[in-house]
């Protein structure tokens, strides 16, 4: 097996290390050495936890000498972005600012949840500065490069977790949404990326870019490990003020149940751009697998993503203020300019904007009240280029980095729970499509993405580097 | 900067940040104009959709 460990899924290589036919040390060092190998192309790996990793997957062959139950990710590596406190070192947030932090004291919940499950923390990964970005173009760090054409962007904020997932280099890893830096980097990157409910995984321990929008999330190659990552997390978390007190609703044996009696529609109006023919084709290629013809318009989708972009502004900016004020010159210039627009943004376009929100969330339960899943693109386009500067949105050029979310911005602003499906298209860059649902339904986003990939429509193979 | 709608930015520029003792660089000083235009602009067209007057913000911890 230890050949086929980069292509194998956390499913796979737990039966295997739970069956002893291979050790957590052993997939552990395969990991290690994946990392040597493709990080220097890639640059997706911050840090690299050598010491830790070989401690925690001996701690799990043991508890297998043990007979001792190992968890349902026995000795799976995963790795996570550089905003989730790892004990012992200081979270840095794609930043330099925070380099003379003091050193985590605990792990972030989500890494003491994946390690409960039995998984090996490896390595943390590249991200954009504070998370505001779609590019993982790090000033301090330099750009992640996309496993499946190293020329282009792995998209961003979680650039790094995407990379990583789709090169084989973990078969899982976690990232975090506020605006789609899951979704955007899953879909240039070929991968699953869940972001849960608002409120549904706990970010204790996650370094927060806008309290009100953020979510933290799974990346993976398949949905069964998708579904473990997010089941292992799932829990009220006291430490997180917006933990939702609702107990675990599992969803890994949700995926064989198929889609009957579930409503879909396709996002229609604004999530429809003449000229972005692959997220169109993309769309069109899951609608048809899943046998789906209605079109549902969202509630003024333009205004929801203007609304996403003023809280972020304000919130992003508040958050930063002191150090805005401390010590400017250690911020990326791109990101000290936006960050210090969103501190001085009045209150009335930011009561407005979370007005809206109220508004807009009251229209998509509507919404919900007919349709159980919808689909959307992900991306307007597939991976652009490191550096590029434009992408074509509706007959115009735009700048990029700012446009990458024009599909997810939308969504995730009233906390809907999204996944985004990697469409099948080999010989063709990776693109992905959004499944959206009502709060607290990732088990229909889930239904739905496994029937997709048994009938072969979504896939994540690992990408030839 | 010369243009009369940057310089109604700068005049809101200097004057919130001085409100908020955020001192800003002089080098930062038309990236941040721009910014909050942009942002002006975002929230011009947010509000031309008119709400009932009985909504109320967004509770931050609700989806």
């Amino acid at each position: 097996m230890t050949a086929a460990l980069g292509n194998a899924s956390a499913f796979e290589i737990a039966a295997a290390v739970k069956e002893r036919s291979i050790s957590a040390a052993e997939v552990t060092r395969s990991a290690l050495a994946r990392i040597s190998a493709l990080n220097p192309k890639l640059n997706c790996f911050t840090r690299v936890l050598t010491e830790r990793a070989e401690a925690e997957a001996h701690a799990i062959d043991r508890k297998i000498t043990l007979r001792q139950d190992p968890g349902p990710l026995a000795g799976v590596p995963f790795a996570v972005k550089d905003l989730f406190d790892v004990r012992g070192i200081p979270t840095l947030a794609g930043s330099t600012i925070r380099a003379n932090a003091p050193a985590a004291q605990q792990d972030a919940t989500a890494i003491t949840s994946l390690n409960q499950a039995g998984a090996i923390l490896v390595g943390t990964l590249n991200m954009d500065e504070f998370a505001y970005g779609f590019v993982t173009e790090n000033h301090h760090y330099g750009p992640t490069h996309n496993p499946h054409d190293l020329q282009r962007s792995a998209g961003g904020s979680s650039g790094g977790s995407a990379a990583a997932v789709a090169a084989g280099i973990t078969p899982l890893s976690l990232g975090t949404d506020t605006n789609g830096s899951i979704r955007v980097p899953a879909s240039f990157c070929g991968v699953f990326g869940l972001k849960p409910t608002y409120g549904r995984l706990s970010r204790e321990g996650a370094f927060l870019f806008a309290a009100s929008l953020d979510t933290i999330g799974p990346f993976a190659r398949t949905v069964k490990d998708l579904a473990t990552a997010f089941d292992a997390m799932q829990g009220h978390d006291a430490a997180d003020p917006v933990s939702t007190a609702r107990g675990p609703e599992p969803v890994a044996n949700q995926l064989d149940r198929g889609i009957q009696g579930l409503r879909i529609a396709i996002a229609g109006g604004y999530f429809v751009d003449v000229e972005a023919a692959d997220a169109n084709h993309a769309v069109a290629a899951i609608a048809r697998a899943l046998n789906v013809t209605d079109v549902v318009d969202l509630p003024d989708p333009a205004r929801a993503r203007a609304a996403a972009f003023i809280i972020t502004a304000a919130e992003g900016g508040h958050h930063h203020l002191s150090d805005l004020r401390s010590q400017p010159g250690k911020f990326d210039p791109n990101t000290r300019t936006r960050l210090i627009a969103g501190a001085l943004a009045p209150s009335a376009w930011v009561l407005y904007a979370q007005r809206f929100r109220s508004w807009y969330r009251l229209e998509m339960a509507k919404i919900f009240a007919r349709v159980d899943v919808i689909i959307a693109p992900s991306t307007p386009c597939p991976a652009v280029h490191i550096g590029q500067k434009t992408i074509r949105w509706h007959g115009a050029e735009v700048p990029a980095r700012a446009n990458l979310g024009v599909f997810t911005q939308p969504v995730s602003f009233v906390g809907l729970p999204v996944l985004n499906v990697p469409v099948a298209r080999p010989d063709k860059l990776p693109i992905g499509v959004q499944l959206i649902a009502a709060p607290y339904n990732e088990a229909a986003l889930f239904r739905v993405a496994g029937l997709l990939e048994a009938n072969r429509a979504v896939s994540a193979p690992v990408a030839s580097i | 900067l010369s243009d009369p709608a940057q310089l109604r930015v700068r005049e809101f520029v200097d004057a919130g940040a001085r409100m908020i003792e955020l001192p800003i660089r002089e080098e930062d000083l038309l990236r941040v104009v721009e910014d909050v235009a942009r942002i002006e602009a975002v929230a011009k067209f947010l509000m031309q959709f008119e709400l009932d007057q009985n909504i109320q913000p967004a509770p931050a911890f609700e989806p």
